[in-house]
C-alpha cells in the first residue's frame, strides 16, 4: 500500500468512517457523523451531498439501491479505494498518537 | 416547508437536481420531522441551516457546473477532501465587489447633488460655490437628484450599505454554521470543543 502523503478534512473522514461498517442512506450518515463527532460536526444537507458528490467522483464510495425502502431509495457503501485510503489515514493518525504519547510521556519522566 | 426546499433544490444544476433532488428533499424532511420533536426553536434553527446550507451547495455545484463546461479547472473542483486543499474566497470577493460598487454610487450620487444644487466655479483663484436659483426637486426618492439633498443621499446609501453588510455577515455566518467551513479546516482532530 503507498503511503499517502496527504491529509483527510474532518468531515470527510467521518463520512467515510461512518460508511466502514455498512452501507447508510443520505439521513443516516448525517446522524452518525453527529453522534460520532458528539454534536460538534452538522453538516447540512447541502454540505453532505456536496462531500458525497466528490466521494463519487473519486470513486471512494458507491451509491447502491436501498433495501429499506421507507428511508430513500439509495444507500452509499465504502469502495474499495475509499476504505484504503480510511486504513492508511487510520494508520496516520495511530502513528501521530504513538508519537504524541511517546513524547508526553518523556516530558513528564 | 417542502415548498421552500423545492425552490432551494431548484437553485441546483438540471442534472444535480435530477440525480439527488428527492433524496435530498427526503433528508430535509426527516431531518425536519425530528427537529420539531425537539420544539419551535429547534426546528427554526434547523431551517436557517438547511436553508444557508442549501445556498451555499447549490453555489458551489453551480461553479462547478460552470468549470466543466468552460474547462476552468480552478472552479471544477467540488468541496476538499485533503487539508491542503484550498479554495479561492470567491464569497469575499462578490461581497468586497459589492461594497465598492455601492461606494462608487455614494461618491457619484454625492457628485451629481452638489453640481445639480450649486453653481461651483473659480474667480480670482478663489472657489466659489453658489447655489442655484429655481432649481426643481425631484419628488421620488430614486430621481435624480431626490429632495433628499446630499446628506440624506450619503445616509440613505449608508443605510443600504449597513444593511447589505448585515445581510453578507447573516449569510457567511449561516454557512459556517451549515459545516461548509469544516470542508476548508485545517485540523483534522482539534483538541477542545
Amino acid at each position: 500500500m503507498e503511503p499517502m502523503t496527504e491529509v483527510i478534512t474532518e468531515p470527510v473522514l467521518l463520512i467515510l468512517l461512518s460508511l466502514a461498517e455498512h452501507s447508510r442512506h443520505g439521513y443516516a450518515i448525517l446522524k452518525d457523523v453527529e453522534q460520532m463527532s458528539d454534536g460538534r460536526v452538522r453538516l447540512s444537507t447541502g454540505t453532505l451531498y456536496g462531500a458525497l458528490r466528490r466521494l463519487l467522483d473519486e470513486d471512494w464510495i458507491e451509491r447502491i439501491d436501498s433495501d429499506d425502502t421507507s428511508r430513500g431509495k439509495q444507500s452509499y457503501r465504502l469502495a474499495t479505494k475509499g476504505r484504503k485510503m480510511l486504513q492508511q489515514e487510520v494508520e496516520r493518525m495511530k502513528q501521530l498518537t504513538r508519537l504524541a504519547n511517546l513524547r508526553v510521556a518523556r516530558k513528564e519522566a | 416547508m417542502t415548498g421552500v426546499y423545492q425552490f432551494l433544490l431548484r437553485l441546483y444544476p438540471a442534472a444535480d437536481r435530477a440525480a439527488f433532488g428527492e433524496e435530498m428533499l427526503d433528508v430535509l424532511r426527516q431531518g425536519e420531522s425530528d427537529a420539531a420533536r425537539e420544539g419551535a426553536l429547534s426546528r427554526a434553527w434547523f431551517l436557517l441551516h438547511e436553508c444557508f446550507g442549501l445556498l451555499g451547495g447549490a453555489t458551489r455545484e453551480r461553479l462547478h457546473a460552470l468549470g466543466e463546461e468552460r474547462g476552468w479547472k480552478f472552479l471544477a473542483e467540488r468541496g476538499p477532501m485533503f487539508q491542503r486543499e484550498r479554495r479561492y474566497p470567491y464569497t469575499s470577493v462578490v461581497f468586497m465587489s459589492l461594497a465598492l460598487a455601492v461606494i462608487v454610487l455614494i461618491i457619484a450620487k454625492a457628485q451629481g447633488v452638489a453640481y445639480y444644487l450649486y453653481q461651483i466655479y473659480t474667480l480670482n483663484g478663489h472657489t466659489v460655490i453658489e447655489t442655484r436659483a429655481n432649481v426643481h426637486l425631484g419628488n421620488s426618492l430614486f430621481e435624480w437628484p431626490s429632495h433628499w439633498g446630499l446628506l440624506g443621499s450619503i445616509a440613505l446609501f449608508f443605510a443600504i450599505t449597513w444593511l447589505a453588510g448585515v445581510a453578507a455577515w447573516g449569510v457567511s455566518h449561516g454557512l459556517r454554521r451549515s459545516g461548509v467551513h469544516r470542508l476548508d479546516g485545517a485540523e483534522t482532530w482539534p483538541q477542545t470543543r
